[in-house]
Formats: structure tokens, sequence, C-alpha cells
């Protein structure tokens, strides 16, 4: 456990004064002792003489009653033994009777052979008086006197012991009491004029070491302590002004901070408009690559694809010349016809060329199309070629509504249902399904059939412009070129699906569900 | 000129242009056999006598093959890649016969080691004598390593 500074003091304090106390008692005591000795001394010497005196004239007269004067001491009450010698220390009376016989002590029998004054000791227990008896011959010299006896006087000191014991008790008590009331008075002036002030100095020094502000102490007198009372409010005040000024601080740094977050949110926001911006870019640069390299083969293909047929026209028209000139006529007409087909073909091309120019730059604005109705509308357009070809057309019921250029999807249905059944290869029955599945909630449409089906070597080209697998096969080479060209200017994906030759193929395609909220707009733009 | 029977492949995909290449080649009376073939696929299965083609009698190593360049299933230039790739074929004599003029099929052809590279002529008259100063050149003054 801690001891407080109270304590100490209290404690330091007492010790100090008993120590000082204790030492001052003993010697008021010793003095006081001394007194009493001394003043007993005087008096036992004085009743020695003067008893002396008393008997001196019973001693030279040898008269016992004058000697019985000795009685007369007994008023002092602290006589123990009262003796009347003679010279050679024979004594003749005694007080009380009873101690006739007691032997005088040989300090003063060999004393009083030298001297004539009174001699005084103190055996421990008593303090005797031996006093000689003179006999004045006045017929002589002023000074002619002998001893013709001694007095012997014993005092018992219990009365000045008593005194003294009394005197010590008072003292000890005396002593007690103003040790506790200057301790009081002690640690009451320490307490207020130094504990206290130190105790709240350092109560509110605890203060600031909680994280609070410390708190001001009373400023007492103008001592040491005064001074470090003020200056420690002084510090309070700087502490409290420098608090003040960090919160201030610290208010503003915080706005500071903000300021700038919201900034570097602006910022970041700038930034990603700008990366928008250029991922935008860089799509529409991309767009424009991609779309110069299918112009490029676009023409590539058209000028190749053109150039045939004409070669055909010239080449058998040549053929049907020179036959001529020879007269041989067996294959004009075959020639003739070829050169027929050939045209026609470059005819149908020629449409169909016009056709792919068109999309993307001739569109109807996209609305909601039921599929199963377009489905419906499609097969009825092809219920001829359905119905040469046998072939079982089912539609899924319920196909999601989609948002697109109605006429372009009513084309897409149309190409892929005729090549199920140009590609029908010899099976039979003919079955061809129009169906949807949603893998990830976007729509997706296949055509299925159980015809030809296409290697996976030929899946990817069979989109390309003026590509037939099969060169004997009518049609352009065109149709999906188109489809696909539809698909992908409606934001969708087309792709075949077929285990293989034999095994049947599925087109699928996706297009959007769900009409893009600028749609309306982009699609009046074109 | 050893005697051997001399014959042509013509892979063609289009029965007009290749009726007239067959009856310009049966004038010049060059070559004894023409193998007319419809599509890539057909033409790498004669010259590796594969599937249909296996009879080695009957489909003999063509001494030039005419390739147009826009054939069905694998494309010309593929077919020609294939050839010139294959240390059994490599040596014979391939002439790309096409409609096309472009710039980018020209040097592909090249770039597979095509040994000749002509254009289908529209005019009937210098088609037919195209066709048969090809097949002079490469069956009569062309020396063969075989």
């Amino acid at each position: 456990m801690r001891r407080s500074l109270n304590h100490k003091v209290t404690g330091f304090t007492a010790l100090l004064l008993l120590a000082f106390g204790a030492l001052s008692s003993c010697f008021y005591l010793y003095s006081y002792r001394e007194g009493v000795r001394k003043e007993l001394t005087a008096r036992g010497v004085t009743m020695a003489e003067s008893l002396a005196m008393s008997v001196d004239e019973g001693l030279a007269s040898e008269n016992v009653d004058l000697i019985s004067h000795i009685n007369k001491i007994s008023y002092a009450q602290d006589v123990v033994l009262a003796q009347v010698f003679s010279t050679v220390w024979i004594a003749y009376d005694a007080y009380p009777k009873n101690e006739m016989g007691v032997p005088p002590s040989e300090r003063a029998v060999q004393y009083f052979k030298g001297h004539q004054k009174t001699l005084f000791f103190d055996d421990g227990t008593h303090v005797e008086f031996y006093s000689p008896v003179f006999y004045h011959d006045y017929n002589k010299s002023q000074d002619s006197r002998f001893i013709i006896g001694y007095v012997r006087l014993q005092l018992s000191p219990a009365q000045a012991n008593a005194a003294l014991g009394r005197a010590i008790i008072v003292n000890v008590l005396l002593f007690l009491v103003l040790t506790a009331v200057m301790i009081a008075i002690l640690t009451t002036c320490i307490r207020r004029t130094v504990l206290t002030p130190l105790v709240s100095l350092q109560r509110s020094v605890g203060r600031s070491l909680n994280d609070e502000l410390p708190q001001k102490v009373p400023v007492g007198e103008d001592d040491e302590l005064g001074v470090l009372s003020r200056s420690f409010n002084k510090m309070c005040d700087a502490l409290e002004q420098r608090e003040a000024s960090l919160n201030e601080q610290k208010a503003l740094l915080e706005e500071e901070v903000l300021e700038r977050m919201s900034a570097q949110d602006a910022l970041l926001e700038q930034a990603g408009h700008l990366e928008e911006e250029v991922r935008e870019r860089q799509a529409r640069e991309a767009e424009l690559e991609a779309k110069n390299a299918e112009l490029e083969r676009f023409t590539y293909t058209v000028s190749h694809d053109l150039k045939s047929p004409l070669i055909t026209i010239k080449g058998f028209a040549g053929a049907v010349l020179k036959d001529l000139a020879v007269r041989r006529y067996n294959r004009m007409d075959g020639d003739l016809r070829r050169v027929m087909d050939a045209a026609d073909k470059m005819g149908l091309l020629l449409n169909d060329l016009l056709e792919l120019s068109r999309i993307g730059r001739i569109t109807n604005p996209p609305v909601p199309v039921d599929m199963n109705a377009l489905a419906a509308e499609v097969l009825a357009q092809l219920s001829g070629p359905i119905s040469q070809s046998g072939a079982q057309i089912t539609v899924q019921p319920e196909l999601p509504e989609v948002y697109a250029d109605r006429p372009r999807i009513a084309e897409v249905l149309q190409n892929l249902v005729e090549n199920a059944i140009k590609y029908r290869g010899d099976r039979s029955p003919v079955a061809i399904e129009i169906g949807s599945r949603e893998p990830d909630g976007k729509p997706v449409f296949f055509v299925r059939d159980n015809g030809l089906g296409i290697a996976p070597e030929y899946q990817e080209t069979v989109f390309g412009l003026f590509n037939k697998l099969d060169a004997r096969t009518e049609g352009t080479g065109i149709g999906l070129a188109l489809v696909r060209r539809i698909i992908d200017f409606h934001g969708g994906r087309i792709w075949v699906e077929s285990e293989g030759v034999g095994m049947g193929s599925t087109f699928v395609f996706t297009l959007p569900g769900a009409p893009a909220p600028a749609a309306t707009t982009a699609g009046g733009e074109t | 000129m050893t005697g051997e029977p001399l014959c042509i492949l013509l892979v063609e995909d289009n029965p007009d242009h290749a009726e007239l290449a067959l009856r310009n080649l049966e004038e010049s009376k060059l070559a004894n056999k023409v193998f007319h073939v419809e599509d890539g696929e057909a033409a790498l299965d004669f010259l590796h006598r594969r599937n249909q083609y296996a009879d080695e009698q009957k489909f003999p190593r063509p001494h030039l093959v005419l390739l147009d360049l826009r054939l069905p299933k694998i494309d010309g230039l593929e077919v020609l890649k294939q050839i010139k790739t294959s240390e059994e074929l490599q040596s014979i004599p391939v002439v790309v016969l096409t409609t096309s003029t472009a710039e980018r099929d020209i040097a592909m052809a090249y770039q597979y080691h095509a040994n000749s590279y002509v254009s289908k002529p529209v005019d009937f008259d210098t088609f037919s004598q195209l066709l048969r100063d090809l097949d002079y050149y490469w069956l009569a003054w062309n020396k063969r390593p075989w």
C-alpha cells in the first residue's frame, strides 16, 4: 500500500516532537531531583546542628533529662533515627528509644578524628547527618570550645522521592498532552500549507494523464508552493489554449481532407469519363476497321463473283460463235442455256448484293416483336417449299418477345428455314424446330434441323460472303452472310452447332430482349 | 516426252468454267487425261489418293495442277499450302487459275510457292489461248524432275 505524504509528515513530526520532549523532560526531572536533594541536605544540616545545640547543656552536666530533648525532634515526620553520643561514641539517648543500640557509622567516627564540622552523606536508603556538640568556656577566650559529644540524624528521602514521582507523572502527562497538541497543530499547518495544494496539484496532473484537461488549482500563500501553483495554472491555461488551437487545426485538417477527397472523387469520376470516352473511341475505331476490312472483303468477293458469270457468258457465247462457224449445232443449246443461267445468276447476285448493302443503311425502327407470330408469318410464306419437301416444322410456344427490326428478323428466320429445307439431305421425315432457350436471361433462339449437318471446320466459313459448302447447290452464297449481318446489326451473335456431317445442324442466335433506353431515338437516325 | 501418259488435275468449283477449261484442254491434245474435282477436299484426296481416289491406276499423279482459289470446303490457298509443304507433292507444278486479280491473293499464292498465277480472262478467245499456252508450256516445254 502506498503511504501518503500526509502520514509520513505526521509520523515524522510526532517522532521529532517525542524525541525533543523526552530529552527536555529528562533534563527537567534531573534538575528537579537535584533541587530536592539540596533542600533535604540543607534542612538536615540545620536540624542536626540545632539538635546539637539543644543537648550541649545536658551533655556538659551529664543530665539525662536535658538530653531527652532529643524527643522533640519527632515533629519532623521524615526523621528515621536520632542519637546522642559521647565523645567515645557511646549512645546516651535515641529516638525512637528502641534504636539506642544502633552503632555509629565507621565513616563518621573516622571523620571526626580530624574535623569539627557537620558531616552528611547518603548511604543509598537514608541521608545521614553527624554534628559535633561543643562546650563553650566563656571564661576563657572567645573561641575556646571543645567537643563533648555528637548527634546523629537519619532522614528518609521517601517524601522527597514521592514529590519527585508526582513531578514525573505530571511532567509526563503534560508532555503527552503538549506533544499531541503540537502534532495536531503542526500537521494541520503542514497539511494546509503544503499537502492540500500538493494533493490538488497531483489530482490535476492525474487528470491530464487520463487525457483530460488539467484543472486549475487554488493558489495559496506567496511561497514556493504558491509560485508552483501559479505556474501550474499558467501551464493549464497554455494547455487549454493549445488544445483549443489543436482542435481548431484538427477541424481545419478534417475539412481539408474532406475537400481533397471530394476533389479526388471528382477527378476519379472525370478519369472514369475519359476512360469511357477512350474506350468508346477505341470501340468505334475497331468498328471502323472492321467495317473497312468488311468492305474490302466485300469488294473483293463482289468483283470475283460478278466476274465469274461474266467469264461463263463470254466463254460459252464464244464457243457458240465458234460452233456456228463450223456448223456444229449439237451442243449449242446447252451452251446457250449456260449463258442464260449465268446471266440469271448475275441478276440474282446483284439483287442479293443490293439487299445486303441495304442492311445498316435502310432500317426500320425497332419494335417489340412477337416471335411466335413472326415465325407463323414466315412459315406461311414458305408454305410452297415446305409442302414440297414434306418437312415437319414445330414452333415452341411462348417464345420470348424481342425488340428489333421486324422485317429483318423475318428475313433471318426465312433464310434459316430455307437453308434447313435446302440442305435436308435424304433424311425422312424432315424435322425442323424453331425454339428458344435462356441460359443467362438473354433470349437465345435456334433453328434446328435433322439434315446434312456441317463439319466443325466449316462451321465458321458458312457465314462468309459467297461461301457455299457445295458448289452445285442453288443460291448465291449470300444468305448466311446476310443473316449474320442482320444479327450483328442488332448487337446479337449467331453461330452454328453441329455434331458433324449427317448429324443435323442448329443455327443459334441472340437478340436484344428489352428495349434499350436510347433505341427509339437511335432507330430513327438512319 | 517419255511416252508416259500426261495428266492434269483441274480444281474448279464453277461447272461452267470447268467445262470451258476442259473443252480447251481437250483441243490441245497434249494431255492424255484431265481430271476434274470441284472442291479443295477432293483435290487433296485425289493427290494423296485417299477415299474414292485410292486407285493408283485410275488416278495417277498429275503432271500439272490447275487450281482455283475460292473453293468450297477447303480454300484454294490452303490446298496450295498443303501441296507445297508435302515432300511427296511439292514438285508437282501448281498454276493458280482464278478470277481474282487481288494483290493479296497473288502475294499469298507466291508465298505458298505457287509455280504460276494467272487470272481467267473474260474474253473467250483469250481464255482459249491462255489454256493452250499453259498446257503447252507446262507439259511440253517444262522439264520435270520425274
